[in-house]
């Protein structure tokens, strides 16, 4: 079992289609696409008229090891990933599990170049949150929207309430990781018990994520 | 592209059609005004500001607004706190609907005073009140959605035969004309809203359906207050329609009025949302604010969009129907499918329920799909509301009747999920613009025909394009149904027992499951088994197993992504569990991936109930 790598490409509603199948062409193993939405840097004006609201589509493909450099190219030639505001694509290693294949290879990774930071939140709570992570650095974020896992109520019909969720998604320098990390630990006070959780992911390779463009505002629009 | 800028082009894409076909008819016809045109033209840029601002609007307002008062409706703790609250949120959409109250004032002269406007106002929003309760307790408490409209037509179409012509035009009317502007994305979020709290496998056929469930109240309304008041006979003339004059005026004229109406009809809905707010939701600044800030946008999106409709758009409509019925009488049927086709598409409701479509199946269901199948069913009932205009002998019910029997046939054989939308899309296919330009256009054609009657013949055409969308997108539904039956399932082979891991790393994994819609739950459960913590779960379209395809449009299976962050060492033992409890291996049925991740993050409680859940399923793995 080769240590695979999951992409995630981020793109503008509605390209995730063609992206899918053109990835399936260059042998990725399936894909699953989830709608999101992006994050604009705060200006006064924008936030005031609400300007803030761009949605965003994440493609998820699993890729075997030796077709990344070809996924890659293809998404620099076609979709035109390298350049600003096309989007952006990254990857992290990970295993499928197989009940044939052996277990406990998991690859160990210590020092991978960028770092994806995920933050678990109650809904409504992603945009602020993006908003500390800003400030400690960190260039833009995707927002997906979940649920949690439903808890039955004593209401008169029978329902389960299934918490809504904002997850956040950082794409971010590994060596600015920390001081993000904390930013939103300590800002979102996800020491308090059910307001949230965050981990860290390494991520190998990344595509159209542009570094010190503080007024571009990151890897969404 | 930000959200604003994507409705600009949404309505922009959609509006263009119109404008090149209605000019090219004028110009062609020749007998239009050169001041007229211009006013169209303008017409159409207030409706394509007004309009992109309005879906932006329903966006940060509407939809927020249903998901809390759905929830609010939902956990009611006892039955009556439940059937008041829905039955108040029907009642009140309605009640405030400009549409309506028009309607009430032309049943009161029609009708010689024996109906007073107010009272048919009352009456038919206690109808909506009622078929809102009912549907949402078939939502919560499950139950047959196809069985319970299927009986809610059959009622009416049983009292139907007990009354008049014009009041059979009427009733079908009215339920036209609740399903306005706003009504209709209120409801259609207040039915995502109600289907997000259920969850579960259907919540994606849940999250439509209530706009179709309401459609039949004011049709059962209007039919019972008919034979109550034992007033078989509608008499008296439609309103002579008033052409107007000059270019800016009549549009400047408009617009206050415009704005005052999308207030009124704006305000319960909000008063009420407010007041929960205080009482229970108690949102925060930002959230209130947001909401606020959608409220005026939408209001705002709307006067524009109707001051542009109704100035710009109803003469034109007219003067192409006179002339056209004048000159080239053959031509009125096809002319009126193509006006249908495209125009249907620049109503608001559509619009909104294009993006409902693409939320609640996760972009799964194409949306150009579902607006084609609307297209064709609009063009389909204009065109046969132009025969109806040129041969009297064609009745009402003629279509009506046949056309619902259908449709109520095919829901047993379509796909649950275009059930629900296709019997929405009666009510958000007759909004506003088929209520002004396309009826204009009928009558127009009506004036000038000489065996038509104005008055019947009028109100038949918001009935038609309330009932052929529902048969098309039925139809539609019917065929994937048909299509998916065809497609194989392979099962997968039992999975070979796990052996425990051993090894203790001290790190933390992802667990990533892909797999089919409506199984999260039962996934959650299983990785709690094995020690997994709290998980997240996103809603996900994606390739695997075999995709469908229709008139080369692709539709995607229905998938949802579930992430648990766990320790490391049991992050085999659930995915193992996973695997082989969801059957993993079937094609199609999907995959477990498992990410190294940094623990770091974790901290506090979270990493402490963590641990301790671990602790917990590996001492009873090993026990």
């Amino acid at each position: 079992m080769t240590p695979n790598s999951i992409f995630y490409i981020i793109v503008d509603r509605g390209k995730a289609n063609t992206l899918l199948h053109r990835a399936l062409e260059c042998g990725a193993k399936g894909g699953t696409i989830l709608l999101g939405e992006g994050t604009v840097p705060p200006g006064l004006l924008v936030r005031l008229l609400g300007l803030n609201e761009v949605h965003k589509e994440l493609l998820m493909v699993g890729v075997p090891a030796g077709v990344d450099q070809k996924l890659i190219s293809m998404l620099k030639q076609e979709f035109n990933l390298h350049k600003r505001n096309k989007g952006i694509a990254f990857s992290m290693p990970f295993v499928r599990y197989e009940p044939e294949a052996p277990i406990g290879c998991m690859p160990e990774i210590h020092e991978a170049p960028y770092t994806c930071i995920m933050t678990v939140l109650d809904r409504g709570q992603g945009h602020p949150c993006m908003d500390l992570a800003r400030k400690a650095g960190a260039q833009g974020g995707t927002i997906l929207h979940g649920h949690g896992a439903g808890v039955p109520q004593n209401f008169y019909f029978p329902l389960m309430i299934e918490p809504q969720k904002d997850l956040l998604l950082i794409v971010t320098p590994t060596n600015r990781a920390e001081a993000i990390k904390q930013a939103i630990y300590e800002g979102m006070e996800l020491g308090r018990p059910g307001s949230g959780i965050l981990f860290a992911m390494p991520v190998m390779e990344t595509v159209g994520l542009y570094e010190g463009r503080q007024t571009g505002g990151g890897e969404a629009k | 592209m930000s959200l604003l800028k994507q409705k600009f082009a949404e309505v922009l894409q959609s509006l263009l059609p119109v404008m090149v076909l209605v000019l090219i008819l004028a110009v062609a016809l020749g007998q239009v005004e050169a001041g007229l045109i211009l006013r169209f033209i303008l017409g159409g840029g207030l409706l394509l500001i007004g309009l992109a601002i309005f879906l932006w609007g329903v966006d940060l307002a509407m939809n927020p607004i249903g998901d809390h008062l759905a929830r609010e409706v939902a956990t009611s703790k006892t039955a009556a706190r439940f059937a008041v609250l829905s039955f108040l949120l029907g009642f009140l959409v309605t009640v405030a609907e400009p549409d309506l109250l028009i309607l009430g004032r032309q049943v009161d002269s029609a009708s010689g005073g024996a109906i007073q406007a107010q009272i048919l106002v009352y009456v038919v929003s206690a109808g909506v009140g009622l078929l809102i309760a009912l549907g949402s307790y078939r939502l919560l408490h499950g139950g047959s959605y196809r069985l319970m409209m299927a009986l809610s037509y059959c009622v009416n179409f049983a009292l139907a035969f007990k009354v008049s012509e014009a009041f059979f035009a009427i009733s079908f009317d009215a339920s036209g004309a609740t399903t306005g502007a706003l009504t209709t994305p209120f409801v259609l979020a207040l039915s995502a809203g109600l289907a997000r709290v259920k969850g579960g496998r259907d919540a994606e056929a849940d999250s439509f359906g209530l706009v179709g469930a309401m459609s039949a109240g004011p049709i059962l309304a209007v039919l019972l207050m008919s034979i109550l008041t034992g007033q078989k006979e509608a008499h008296g003339v439609a309103e002579a329609f008033q052409t107007q004059n000059g270019v800016l005026g009549p549009l400047l004229h408009a617009l206050p009025e415009n704005a005052k109406e999308s207030f009124l009809a704006l305000l319960p809905l909000s008063a009420l949302f407010f007041i929960f707010n205080l009482r229970s939701f108690k949102l925060k600044k930002r959230e209130l604010f947001g909401i606020l800030r959608g409220l005026a946008y939408t209001l705002l999106g709307l006067a524009l969009f109707l001051t542009g409709v109704n100035s710009g758009f109803m003469d034109m409509g007219r003067i192409l129907g006179r002339d056209l019925a004048h000159r080239y009488a053959a031509f009125l049927p096809f002319v009126g499918f193509l006006l249908g086709m495209i125009v249907v598409l620049v109503e608001p409701a559509v619009l909104v329920l294009g993006r409902q479509v693409e939320e609640a199946t996760g972009g799964r269901v194409p949306v150009k799909l579902i607006k084609g199948a609307l297209s064709l069913g609009v063009g389909l009932a204009v065109a046969l509301a132009m025969v109806r205009i040129m041969v009297p002998e064609v009745k009402l019910w003629h279509f009506l009747l046949p056309g619902f029997a259908l449709a109520i046939a095919l829901s047993f054989k379509a796909d649950p999920l275009f059930v629900g939308i296709a019997y929405d899309a009666g009510g958000v296919a007759s909004g506003p613009m088929t209520a002004t330009f396309v009826l204009a256009f009928a009558r127009g054609a009506a004036e000038m025909t000489p065996t038509a009657d104005v008055m019947v013949d009028g109100f038949g055409v918001i009935a038609m394009v309330a009932m052929t969308p529902v048969l098309a997108i039925m139809a539609l539904g019917a065929l994937i149904r048909h299509q998916e039956a065809a497609v194989p399932v392979k099962k997968a082979e039992a999975p070979q027992p796990q052996a425990l891991p051993s090894g203790a790393v001290a790190a933390y994994d992802c667990v990533l499951l892909v797999l089919r819609r409506g199984l999260a739950q039962r996934a959650v459960e299983l990785a709690r088994e094995k020690g997994a913590g709290g998980a997240t779960i996103l809603h996900g379209r994606g390739s695997g197993g075999h995709d469908l395809h229709l008139f080369h449009i692709e539709l995607q299976k229905e998938k949802e992504v579930i992430f648990w962050i766990c320790d490391s060492r049991v992050s085999h033992l659930i995915a193992a569990h996973l695997y082989s409890e969801l059957d993993l291996g079937g094609e199609g049925g999907g995959s477990v991936f498992m990410l190294p991740a940094q623990a770091m993050g974790l901290s506090g409680q979270s990493a402490r109930d963590l641990q301790e859940e671990t602790e917990r399923a590996l001492s009873g793995g090993e026990a």
